[in-house]
């Protein structure tokens, strides 16, 4: 009877420490990463149920950036299940687009074909003039391809590539005053030139004098263009200047819907140009 | 043996009281059942049984709360500890016994948890009247049956060395 109490005194004072260690050592974000890991690997459907603040309330900051990285990863492929059905309905457009265009006689849009580019290097000295990718000949860019970027969910001119070299490429930024694209204003027929002014906004120059153009209205890429494809977004008309007595033709403000300054990865198209007649010769 | 036979029963607690927060919790108040098994194991259980399924009992509410990682514990541990001590002079195989004795345990573990709170938590923790209230009275209610069931699981005491 005796040693029994001994015993529950030696385990009373025992597990009293063990708990008053607990209380004492800093456990919190151990116990929280630790219940956050189990609710998360051992317990899927806790972790489908809730989202990844509730589990990871409390937690560490890289455990909680794994299982948020997870949350974002179902997300994505969600998205990507949506992308698909879209350009499963893009490509049918496109097949029926390449039938009316075969049978009417008119050239068939091209499918977007490229690489995507990481940007390397951008030069203070010329910040709004280009910048290099790490694409080159090797991932088959070549000179004049067009240069697209990301912004907002939606697809815009950055500029086009002007050197290439084995692994990496010059892209001319839409900004550099060297820079010109035939574009045209959307819900208009007719074609003007944006051209790059040296800082962010372009020009957009040859409009008609009677054009009716309004602040906010969108600027799409021509056909007439010989660089970029028809209808993707260059940007949108932030200001216009009417034609007057010492200038024949209206001129717009253009603010590019993709800022080149702030893409960090570019989509390089690779077109397919029939070659010039100075390549045909050396062919044959 | 007595060892699984605990364990055994932890688990088929640890599942009842999942399964009571998640579907059986009116108004946050549920049956805490743990506090429940601790208490019987308490009475049934031998000196180390006692106080580490008691201890096995906090730890569960400590993870699933780990602000103050440890308290439960501690409180649980201690009110193992005090039953263990006044067993044989009170007469506990009567579910009135078992009831009152559920009621006066989470009160006293309660209490304690939330004074601990002044310590490591920075200040009292009060979790309301309905909790403070009800939950005795819901353990007091799950006591028998839990009582029940650990008879079945841990080893009956010795009554020859009861007395």
């Amino acid at each position: 009877m005796h040693k029994e109490k001994q015993h529950a005194t030696i385990a009373a004072a025992v597990f009293s420490a063990l708990s008053l260690l607990f209380l004492l050592l800093p456990s919190s974000p151990v116990v929280n990463s630790a219940k956050a890991a189990l609710a998360f690997s051992l317990l899927p459907f806790v972790s489908a149920g809730h989202s990844a603040a509730e589990i990871t309330a409390g937690a560490p900051r890289n455990i909680a950036a794994l299982i948020n990285a997870e949350e974002e990863n179902r997300a994505l492929r969600l998205r990507q299940k949506d992308a698909d059905i879209t350009a499963a309905q893009l490509e049918a457009a496109l097949e029926t687009n390449r039938r009316l265009a075969a049978e009417t006689g008119l050239s068939a849009s091209e499918k977007w074909r490229g690489v995507w580019a990481r940007v390397m290097e951008r030069d203070p000295a010329h910040w709004n003039s280009s910048f290099l990718v790490d694409r080159g000949a090797s991932s088959g860019v070549q000179p004049h391809d067009p240069v697209l970027g990301v912004q907002d969910g939606r697809a815009g001119i950055v500029g086009k590539v002007v050197e290439v070299w084995r692994d990496s490429a010059k892209v001319l930024l839409a900004t550099d005053e060297m820079f010109s694209a035939v574009c045209y204003v959307e819900g208009r027929n007719w074609d003007a030139l944006a051209e790059g002014r040296g800082r962010a906004e372009l020009r957009l120059n040859y409009l008609p004098s009677d054009a009716n153009v309004e602040k906010g209205a969108k600027v799409f890429t021509s056909r007439s263009s010989v660089v970029f494809p028809q209808g993707i977004l260059a940007g949108t008309i932030i200001g216009v200047h009417q034609a007057g007595s010492f200038q024949t033709f209206t001129s717009a403000d253009l603010r590019l819907a993709v800022r080149p300054e702030a893409a960090k990865e570019v989509f390089i198209m690779s077109r397919n140009r029939p070659p010039a007649p100075a390549e045909q010769g050396a062919a044959k | 043996m007595t060892f699984i036979r605990l364990a055994a029963l932890y688990v088929l607690c640890v599942a009842a009281q999942w399964w009571l927060g998640a579907h059986l919790s009116p108004g946050g108040v549920t049956a805490n059942v743990l506090l429940d098994a601790a208490v019987a194991v308490a009475v049934l259980g031998g000196p180390v049984a006692a106080h580490g399924f008691a201890f096995m009992c906090g730890l569960y509410f400590d993870f699933m709360s780990p602000r103050m990682f440890g308290g439960h514990a501690l409180a649980f541990t201690l009110m193992a500890r005090a039953i263990w001590f006044v067993r044989w002079r009170l007469d506990f195989p009567t579910p009135p016994s078992q009831m009152a004795l559920a009621a006066a345990a989470s009160v006293f573990a309660a209490a304690f948890h939330s004074l601990l709170g002044i310590v490591f938590a920075g200040g009292f923790i009060w979790r309301g009247w309905a909790f403070s209230v009800f939950t005795p009275v819901a353990n007091a209610v799950a006591a028998p049956f839990v009582f029940a069931l650990a008879a079945v699981f841990a080893p009956p005491p010795d009554k020859s060395r009861r007395r």
